[in-house]
Formats: C-alpha cells, structure tokens, sequence
C-alpha cells in the first residue's frame, strides 16, 4: 500500500515537471492559434519565425554574445581554477566564498549596480555591456565547474611526465591539457547556456542597438499568447539540452 | 620549484579574475552602496542622507510589498522542501540501481531549459484560453473558461515548480549518506513513523535541508521573471519595486537604496535561519 502510495505520489510530480515542458513542444507543432484545440500538424510557426527578420538577427546576436561570453569566461574561469587548486594561499577562504556570495546575490542587484557603473563610466549599451555583465555572472559558475572537475586530477601526473623527462611544454600538452579539457569544455558550455537563458540582467544592461532573443521572447510573452513564442522556446530547449548533452558525453567519456 | 617563483605564477592565475571581480562586481556594489545613501536636492545638488531609506519604512507600499516577498517566498520555501522531500527520499533510499541514476537524471532535465520557457509553459497550462481550464470543460467540472493564471496560487506554484531540483539535490546528497540501518534502529526501538522521521531522518538531513531552503529563498525572493509573467496586479514582488525605480521612474537613487536593502534583508534572514538551525554556512554549502 505505502509502496503502491509513494510510486504514484512520484509519478504526479514528475508528471507536472514534464507537463509544461512537454505542452510547449506540442503546440510548437499546433496550427492552430487558439490555445488549446488542436488544428493539425504544422510548421506555420517555425516558418514564420524564420520568415521574421529581426528574429534571426535577435537569434544570431544571442548566440555571437553567448559564444563570446563563455569564452572569455572559460579563459579566466580556468585560472581562476587552477590556482585555487594547485594553490594553498591566505585568502583562499575569501575567495571562495565570494564566488558563492556573486552566484547567490539577487541577479537584479547585479544588474542595477552593473548598469549604473556602465553609464557612469560611459560605455554604451549594447554588446559590449552585455558580454560584461555576461561574463561576470557566468564567472563563479565556470570556476567552480572546472575546480569540480580538477579535484579528481592527480597531481603526481605531471610529476611523473617530468621525472620522464618532458620538458614543460611537452608535459603541459600531452598530460595537462587532455586532463582539464573536458573540464574546461564542460565550463564554457555552462556559460554559453547560462548567458543564452539570461533575461534579468539583459533587460537591464541591454541597448537598442543589439537586441537578443531571450529579451525578444519576453517582450512577445510579456503582450500575451503567440504561437511563435512556442517555436522560439521548443528551439531554446533543444538548443540547451543538446549542448548540456554534450557537456554530459564530454566528461563521461573522458572518465574512462 | 622556488618560492618566489611560485608566488608570482599565483598571482599571474588569479589576476584576471581578481581584477574582473573588482571592476565589475565590488566597484559598482560599493556604487550602488553611495548612491544609495545620496538625496537629489535638486537636478544637479546632490547631498548625503537616508531619504530613501526612510521611505522604505515610511511609505507602506515599499514595506509591505517586501514583507509580503518574504512571507511568500518563506511560504514557497517551506512548499517546496514538503515536495521535494519525498522525492529526494524516494531517490535516495528507496529506488535502486539503474532507476535511481534515471530517476535523479529525469529530476533534472526540465531545468535545462530556461526560466523564461519553463514559465511560459505554466501559462499555456494555467491561463483562460489554456489546457487545464480546456480539461475542466471537457470533464464537465467547470461551464466556461476558468482563469487560473495572473494571481498569487499561479505565482507559488511556479516558484516552486523553479525551487524543486535546488530542493532535491542536496536532499538527495544527505539522505544517501545516511546509514538504513539507523532507521531500522529508530523502529526497533519501538519508533513510529513520525518519531523516526522527527529524531532520526530530519537532524541527520539537516545540512541538506538547511542548504537546500537557503537555495531556494534567495532564489524566490530575487525572482523576477514568475512573479511578474505569473502574477495578477496586485501581486507585486520586491524585484518589480527595483525595475519600477530604475527604469520607469529614472529614481537611481530610490532604486539602489531598495536594491541594498534586498541584499542585506536576505543575507540577514538567512544568517537567521542559519542560527536558529545551528548549522554553519561552511557545512551547510559544503
């Protein structure tokens, strides 16, 4: 009885986490406008979002940010890492719990803060403000995915390159750098999802002249019921879940 | 390899990221910080003075808006931890082998796509024109469109709906520690279900409980997007009164102030629960 009790309590809780997910993708494919019958297959809206040039330009630009953001991130992030792990320093603690006090702080605090300094410094809105802001949110994400990963690093690898006697250039390109890169690799697709999902702090520290698509989808949202938006958001998902599948293969088959 | 020598490759790593952390995340805190302590006496004096904190306690629509924000996200909170609890512990204690990593993995899934698309699909589901109000006329429970959308129920349930995986993570990660032998120990003892549960499962998942509603607080209550796409008129949240300030209204000023205080009531409250827990932020965040 408890048993027969707790599998359907499970069941109806993960029914309702796939249940909105699942409805997006459904009626991606609905032609119909209204919400809820059922007009047939179709794919009217991923046409007309195509057909929607400012769309496509909205999507290249998230995409040019996202990809620039987990970059610049990565290369820091991946410091960052290293030496919090090789490392033993005062300060250490610090620095740890700063990155858990940026990631945990209310995202709208960052954005105000950021967007006053922007304009106070005069750097316009737009791109560059963007890949800022981006960057420095994704940052204590990226770290502590990297560190995550380098913990299970053995240290007496490279050692052992040297005692073999590899110069430090050989021992960072056939021991270190196969070690972290599926950690680096899974960082900045963290980042590049991260920034990609991002609408708080965009809305914030975005300009008129590069406009992205998670902002677009919010202002369509924000006006009411558009079928596109079941498009665009069917895409963002596939989008998300193939690139953190990716991650996922990366580290998997880098453990064997 | 030499001491100094080593020194200077630790700072030459931790540099940019040091840097990075400076310019663009302690300079415009400590900004927003002066900001908010200044008064525009005019349109070009400003002087020092806590203006718009005491509008903060003066003015009830900023007060009550955040008591509210607070009480609620506590509310969605606690809703979340009675959700994800049975879950967690489903995952961790009853589900075996290939099902338990299957089970925790379809946990996570839902939260790879963006808070933007998760919240949208509540509102195909909740709205007038939506499914569920659709699957109540088809039953013949209801006989026109019902409008579940826009009030505060649609906002909890969406933010719990967002709170759950950083609820059934570490309550996951506690409860497989536990040893089942203690349980069986607790019954043996001639424990009911609800005494084994009170003095032996919850203080041994206290680090994950604790660690888990810190999560989902500080989340819900510096939520943005739900409340505003999920909730009614006047179903304000704190955030709205920050994006009103700074945006709409031009007030800076009033903004940061509301901003400082957001940051400081949160790391208060969960200091608070902190204490009244008796855990420690270092054990709690592993």
């Amino acid at each position: 009885m408890t048993r027969w009790l707790s599998r359907a309590y499970l069941a109806s809780v993960y029914l309702l986490l796939y249940l909105p997910i699942v409805v997006l993708v459904v009626f991606s494919f609905n032609d119909s406008r209204t919400g809820y019958a059922w007009g047939g297959l179709s794919l009217r809206w991923y046409q007309s979002l195509f057909n929607n040039h400012a769309m496509v330009q909205a999507m290249w630009n998230s995409l040019w940010l996202a990809l620039s953001a987990a970059t610049v991130s990565t290369l820091i992030g991946a410091l960052t890492a290293l030496a919090l792990h090789r490392y033993r320093f005062r300060g250490k603690k610090v620095l740890n719990g700063m990155l858990f006090v940026v990631m945990m702080s209310p995202e709208i605090v960052l954005a105000i803060s950021l967007l006053a300094l922007f304009l106070l410094v005069g750097i316009q809105l737009g791109y560059v403000s963007l890949l800022l802001a981006h960057v420095t949110f994704c940052l204590p994400f990226v770290v502590i995915t990297v560190m995550a990963r380098l913990s299970g690093f053995d240290e007496r690898l490279p050692e052992a390159a040297r005692d073999l006697g590899a110069s430090d250039f050989t021992m960072t390109r056939t021991v270190l750098i196969p070690v972290i890169m599926p950690a680096l690799m899974a960082g900045w697709l963290l980042g590049f999802t991260l920034s990609l999902d991002d609408v708080v702090v965009s809305t914030f520290v975005s300009g008129p002249s590069y406009e992205i698509l998670p902002l677009r989808i919010y202002s369509m949202v924000r006006v009411g019921l558009k079928p596109e938006v079941n498009a665009v958001g069917t895409l963002l998902l596939v989008f998300s879940l193939v690139m953190l599948m990716l991650s996922q293969w990366i580290l998997t088959r880098s453990k064997r | 390899m030499n001491r100094q020598v080593s020194r200077l490759s630790l700072w030459l790593l931790l540099a940019p990221f040091l840097l990075w952390i400076l310019l663009l995340v302690l300079v415009p805190h400590l900004q927003m910080l002066r900001v908010s302590f200044q008064v525009r006496e005019s349109w070009d004096t400003l002087e020092w003075g806590l203006s718009q904190y005491r509008n903060f306690f003066t003015e009830s629509y900023y007060w009550r808006t955040f008591v509210r924000t607070g009480v609620m996200s506590l509310f969605t909170t606690f809703l979340t931890l009675l959700v994800a609890f049975p879950v967690a512990w489903y995952i961790a204690k009853l589900a075996r082998g290939r099902s338990k990593g299957f089970l925790f993995l379809a946990c996570l899934i839902p939260f790879w796509a963006s808070e933007l698309v998760r919240t949208y699909g509540w509102m195909i589901l909740l709205r007038e024109s939506g499914v569920f109000s659709a699957a109540l006329q088809a039953l013949g429970w209801a006989d026109g469109p019902v409008e579940m959308l826009y009030n505060d129920i649609a906002v909890i349930v969406g933010l719990v709906y967002n709170g759950l995986l950083f609820m059934v993570v570490p309550l996951v990660t506690t409860l497989e520690g536990m040893d089942d032998t203690l349980v069986e120990a607790g019954y043996d003892l001639g424990g009911g279900h609800l005494t084994v549960l009170r003095e032996v499962v919850v203080p041994w998942a206290m680090p994950g409980i604790v660690s888990g509603c810190i999560v989902v607080f500080m989340l819900t209550l510096g939520s943005y997007l739900t409340p505003i796409l999920m909730g009614g008129k006047d179903s304000a949240w704190f955030t709205q009164q920050i994006f009103t300030q700074f945006i709409t209204r031009f007030n800076w000023e009033q903004g940061a102030a509301l901003g400082v205080l957001l940051l400081v009531l949160s790391s208060l409250m969960v200091w608070l629960g902190l204490r009244l827990t008796g855990q420690s932020l270092r054990k709690v965040m592993g």
